[in-house]
């Protein structure tokens, strides 16, 4: 339980997770909605495999991310965006969001 | 396209000897209320159903959980992978609250409220996840 802890007490992970509730995503996709290096990404994408938290799908050259959140963990992760700090998010990127977020089914591209 | 799943969930002895132990608390339970009761240790002929009725209601929780996670990622709908996610949330926190409302009706309501709720709530719970997958299912 402490890795699934330690990886709901970033902002950035708990961002991601936020993302992946909308639907499965490439490893790309995920990385433009951050001001993050591609590396720190990895790191946290690797954090939040380890708790178990997303499932990893290898399709090709892309990787794509699933939730996978008990209800415990679901529950858990809605407090902590309550309570905690947000995820610096570009303005830039936000519109990406929104433009990639409504009505989307299949996941194109990424990494 | 070559697909090739990175992780995949798996059963361990653990979780099967944690079933085990679970349904051996299911028949004991309510066994030694009755015994309590007979042997006077207890005023509530009740106690017994209600114990047993929590116990349900704490095995939906555990199980509901789980489902979000344990039912398989990929592919176990016939639709894509978003969709399939929002029916395992659903499932699941639909699972977990129906535990939660069965365990605090058997353990402080009375035992015709109880009784009525069971009747009427689990079945909804079910219903309504029925209903979910067959409105994936159309869509």
């Amino acid at each position: 339980m402490h890795r699934v802890f330690r990886a709901l007490a970033d902002p950035t992970r708990r961002r991601v997770l936020q993302l992946l509730r909308e639907g499965p995503m490439s490893a790309g996709e995920l990385a433009d909605q951050f001001d993050v290096s591609k590396p720190t990404m990895s790191a946290h994408f690797a954090v939040l495999a380890e708790a178990d938290l997303v499932a990893a799908k290898k399709s090709g050259r892309t990787i794509h991310y699933h939730l996978k959140l008990s209800v415990l963990e679901d529950a858990l992760l809605g407090f902590a965006e309550t309570v905690g700090s947000k995820a610096p998010t570009p303005a830039r990127k936000r519109r990406t969001v929104r433009a990639i977020t409504p009505g989307r089914h299949a996941v194109q591209g990424g990494r | 396209m070559v697909t090739k799943s990175v992780q995949q969930p798996g059963r361990s002895p653990h979780d099967f000897l944690g079933s085990l132990g679970f349904a051996a608390l299911l028949i004991l339970v309510p066994l030694g209320a009755k015994l309590a009761w007979r042997l006077g240790w207890v005023s509530s002929p009740d106690l017994g159903i209600r114990l047993t009725m929590a116990l349900t209601g704490v095995y939906l929780i555990f199980t509901g959980n789980a489902i979000p996670k344990s039912l398989k990622p990929f592919g176990c709908l016939p639709h894509d992978s978003a969709e399939a996610q929002s029916f395992r949330r659903f499932a699941g926190w639909a699972w977990v609250l129906t535990g939660l409302a069965l365990v605090a009706v058997w353990l402080l309501a009375p035992v015709a409220a109880a009784l009525m709720f069971t009747l009427t709530g689990v079945p909804l719970a079910i219903a309504l996840v029925i209903l979910k997958r067959r409105t994936l299912a159309r869509g």
